[in-house]
């Protein structure tokens, strides 16, 4: 089959999907996160760990586009607003090895 | 056709056949805020019931990474401009929302049973506006989707999936959007089928195809909105998900008699699943039974909503949407009822609190819940809004009236000890 | 030559057809259908099997679905002549699409030819493929087109080899659908098309216009043209020129990085002459083979390792 231009029907081309917004949620996402892990019982520290892990794409992705300070800021915001006792320490350069699992 | 009343579009349509509600209705309510595209609840059915065959790619349950992915590839895109093609910048929502008849105030827009009678396709003239997909369109359920790609064979001494580091990555939001049959009260794949092989059953609502009837047309397949019957090329006939209905009518013996939630349900690891059966009016709205979870959820807190309730065929599965997704988004794919639930899920009541702890506790089926006040834990204000936390109990009942679940808002975590950490 | 069908293709293009062809009286769908009917009623998952396969192919006979491809491989003489067989297969992805040709241990020759059964529903989408495919097919058969399916995956490297691939695919394709026109025979892509797609593959060709209306325009090409030109499409193995994108003499990898003997040390130059007895010291290297003679010559290593 000849190769012609790309086309957007076909499965296997690889290809970008085109969004109605570029909206930036990252702030809202962290929030819903840190939220969601801190009803089931996580602690600041295990909730940070998640979004340094690369497996967990979203966590990782606001990580890698934000930094981890302002994971860090959010998840300590989260906690106090709820009263929780936060046990992270103020942000820290983010070590080359913690960010591969 | 028929003139049946539609509730999640405040208002009635046509429908090839009379309505008729089954005494209990099977729904669910997804929290998608939670769901973190495991594909347990995939698996779980899959090992269940299609792993014979013929069922290669027969997924009744799916995961897809919204807004890239779907299966099939684009289902959604492609029966949304059909419908928009049909009735171009028509498929518009207004009115005022209202009681449990038109929670969503009203649609304006045609369902894909109004658009099929002036549209007459290459497959010629259908009982519901659809599109029949190709097998490459069946053929990768992953496309577009997060799952990480390890290095390719591997090196000596390190695993194929050691690292996530090539995972394809999304730049920018997106959601996992869990999907199975939505054993909808007015079924656009048991309008189709030529031969009235497909049945919407009397006592749960579990809509089953008649593997004796069917014949292998594939109109299901092409009327179906959500793409969510399937053809097996060994049997040439179509099958769909069945409810897991020996569950649901109480015949799986771990449930000790009385009815247990599904297996995807079940086995869901982000807790983020609750079905059980509602009962119905003789309009199909839902009887009031204020203290059934899934009425509280949906009629309450209307903090979930339909799945694409504009296609019109009134599915049973309802989602709490993601809080971080753009509205416009949502508003697509949940109708106008988005924001306030957006907004009541952010900013959670004591009520709604409670009620969420029920999700994933038990695997069998909760019919009621009651909550035992507890003490205050504190009071503070969250986002400028005046908050409160009660440490309340919220008790589970089954079936049969047994006590199923009793759980409390600050529920402990227990860790296990490692010695135990991978042991069941 | 005998004509195969998979009963996968026939199925699937007569099903489609039932449903999307208006020009098949319904007469004839309601006994497709009435046929199917008594096909379910074998519970013996063979015995079901064959009636659905006996009834498929009955319709596609009826249908015109099995003429349509008789006519096809009719216009190509010589494919008669030189194929014990045509295999039609069903794709089920669009990638899969394609024609094959399987050369048996006593030399008998079938093309398989693969497709998605939506092909054969509507014969706009038919026959540009099937001449496209069956030219190919018609080529490799053909003694003066001198096939030989080795020479084109022959490569350095990976790499290297699925760039010869993908140009070799492209040249041919150009020539295929040239002549098809000039046959006054539907294709599957127009003069622009092409032209673009060979802008796109050969654009560091100065010449590359007058190339492609070569191509475009010329008579049936030999597989070695093809495949020269795919190969080295600046003839750089017969000037050996120190040349930007040159293969190197020692590895063949094009290089950008030349080193020339007089840069390197008498015993790294010991070295190289050693492994390369052609090797002149007028011509260079590349920049990595150099890395490489400097370090093992250097440490006196062998230049090869038995892993
Ligand atoms: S989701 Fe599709 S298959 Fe399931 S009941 Fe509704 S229309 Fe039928
Ligand atoms: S309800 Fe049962 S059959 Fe349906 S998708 Fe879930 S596990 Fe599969
Ligand atoms: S098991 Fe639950 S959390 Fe995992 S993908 Fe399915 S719905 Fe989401
Ligand atoms: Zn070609
Ligand atoms: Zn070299």
């Amino acid at each position: 089959m000849p190769k012609n231009e790309s086309d957007p029907e076909d499965p296997l081309e690889l290809n970008g999907v085109a969004l109605l917004t570029n909206e930036d949620t990252h702030g809202e996402m962290v929030v819903c996160f840190t939220e969601e892990f801190m009803r089931l019982g996580y602690n600041a520290s295990k909730i940070l760990a998640l979004f340094r892990d690369p497996f967990y794409i979203g966590p990782s992705m606001v990580t890698q586009e934000k930094g981890e300070a302002f994971v860090h800021d959010i998840i300590s915001e989260t906690f106090k607003a709820w009263n929780r006792e936060c046990d992270l320490t103020p942000p820290q350069q983010p070590q080359a090895e913690d960010l591969v699992p | 056709m028929s003139k049946v009343y539609n509730w999640q579009l405040g208002r009635e349509m046509e429908y090839p056949y009379d309505a008729a509600f089954p005494d209990r209705q099977f729904a669910f309510v997804f929290n998608l805020n939670r769901c973190i595209g495991c594909q347990s609840c995939t698996m779980a059915c899959k090992s269940t019931w299609t792993f014979s065959k013929g069922q290669e790619h027969m997924w009744w349950n799916n995961v897809e990474t919204k807004p890239y992915g779907g299966y099939p590839h684009h289902w959604d895109v492609k029966l949304l401009s059909l419908l928009e093609q049909s009735n171009p910048g028509g498929q518009t929502w207004n009115g005022q929302p209202a009681d449990v008849k038109a929670p969503y105030g009203q649609f304006k827009g045609r369902t894909v049973f109004e658009a099929a009678t002036t549209h007459i396709s290459p497959e010629g003239a259908q009982r519901a506006l659809g599109y029949l997909p190709t097998d490459e369109e069946w053929a990768s359920p992953n496309r577009f989707e997060d799952n990480p790609s390890g290095s390719e064979k591997g090196h000596r001494g390190q695993l194929a999936f050691s690292s996530g580091a090539n995972t394809p990555q999304h730049k920018t939001w997106f959601f996992y959007l869990a999907r199975l049959c939505n054993h909808c009260s007015y079924p656009a794949c048991l309008a189709a089928c030529p031969r009235n092989a497909i049945y919407k059953r009397p006592e749960d609502g579990i809509v089953l195809v008649d593997q004796e009837r069917c014949r292998g047309y594939r109109k299901c397949m092409e009327a179906c909105p959500y793409k969510k019957t399937l053809y097996r090329g060994t049997t040439r006939t179509s099958e769909k998900c069945i409810g897991c209905f020996p569950r649901v009518e109480g015949r799986d013996p771990d449930g000790g008699g009385i009815p247990m939630q599904t297996r995807c349900m079940a086995a869901c690891v982000g807790h983020i699943r609750l079905q059980g059966l509602v009962q119905m009016n003789a309009d199909g709205s839902w009887k009031e039974d204020r203290q059934h979870p899934l009425y509280y959820l949906v009629h309450v807190a209307k903090v979930a909503l339909p799945l694409y309730p504009q296609f019109g065929t009134e599915p049973n599965g309802y989602y709490i949407p993601p809080r971080w997704v753009p509205r416009p988004y949502l508003r697509q794919m949940f109708g106008p009822g988005v924001d306030a639930a957006v907004e009541r899920y952010s900013n959670p009541d004591r009520e709604l609190l409670a009620v969420l702890q029920l999700f994933g506790k038990d695997a069998r089926m909760c019919f009621r819940y009651e909550i035992k006040e507890g003490p205050k834990v504190f009071e503070n204000s969250i986002r400028g809004r005046k908050f409160e936390l009660f440490d309340d109990t919220v008790i589970g009942y089954g079936a049969d009236g047994t006590k199923i679940i009793e759980t409390k808002v600050e529920e402990p975590l227990h860790v296990r000890p490692s010695q135990h950490a991978n042991s069941i | 030559m005998q004509l195969l069908l998979d009963d996968d293709l026939v199925e699937g293009a007569t099903f489609l057809c039932a449903t999307r062809r208006h020009d098949i009286p319904s007469t004839s769908i309601r006994r497709f259908h009435q046929s199917r009917e008594k096909a379910y009623s074998f519970l013996d998952p063979d015995e079901r099997q064959e009636a659905f396969a006996r009834v498929h192919q009955e319709f596609f006979q009826e249908w015109g679905l099995r003429a349509a491809l008789d006519s096809g491989l009719a216009r190509f003489q010589n494919l008669q002549q030189h194929l014990m067989a045509a295999a039609f297969r069903k794709a089920r992805v669009r990638t899969e699409e394609g024609a094959d040709l399987h050369v048996n241990p006593d030399a008998r020759r079938r093309a398989i030819v693969a497709l998605l059964p939506e092909r054969m529903a509507s014969t706009d989408r038919l026959d540009p493929f099937l001449n496209h495919e069956l030219q190919h097919v018609s080529d490799m058969v053909d003694p003066a087109f001198e096939y030989d399916a080795e020479g084109v995956s022959a490569g350095a490297s990976p790499s290297q080899q699925r760039l010869v691939r993908e140009r070799y695919r492209l040249i041919w394709d150009v020539t295929i659908d040239g002549r098809l026109g000039r046959c006054g025979f539907a294709t599957v892509a127009t003069e622009a098309e092409r032209s673009a797609e060979f802008e796109r593959a050969f654009g560091f060709l100065a010449d590359r216009s007058d190339r492609f209306v070569q191509l475009w325009e010329g008579d049936h090409p030999t597989h070695t043209e093809v495949l020269s030109l795919a190969r080295d499409p600046r003839g750089f193995s017969q000037t050996r020129q120190i040349e930007p994108g040159a293969p190197c003499p020692l590895c063949g990898f094009a290089t950008f990085q030349w080193i020339r003997a007089a840069d390197i040390s008498a015993v790294v130059l010991g070295r190289i002459r050693k492994d390369f007895k052609e090797w002149h010291e007028d011509e260079a290297l590349c920049a990595r083979c150099a890395e490489m003679y400097e370090a093992t010559a250097m440490e006196g290593l062998p230049t090869t390792i038995e892993l």
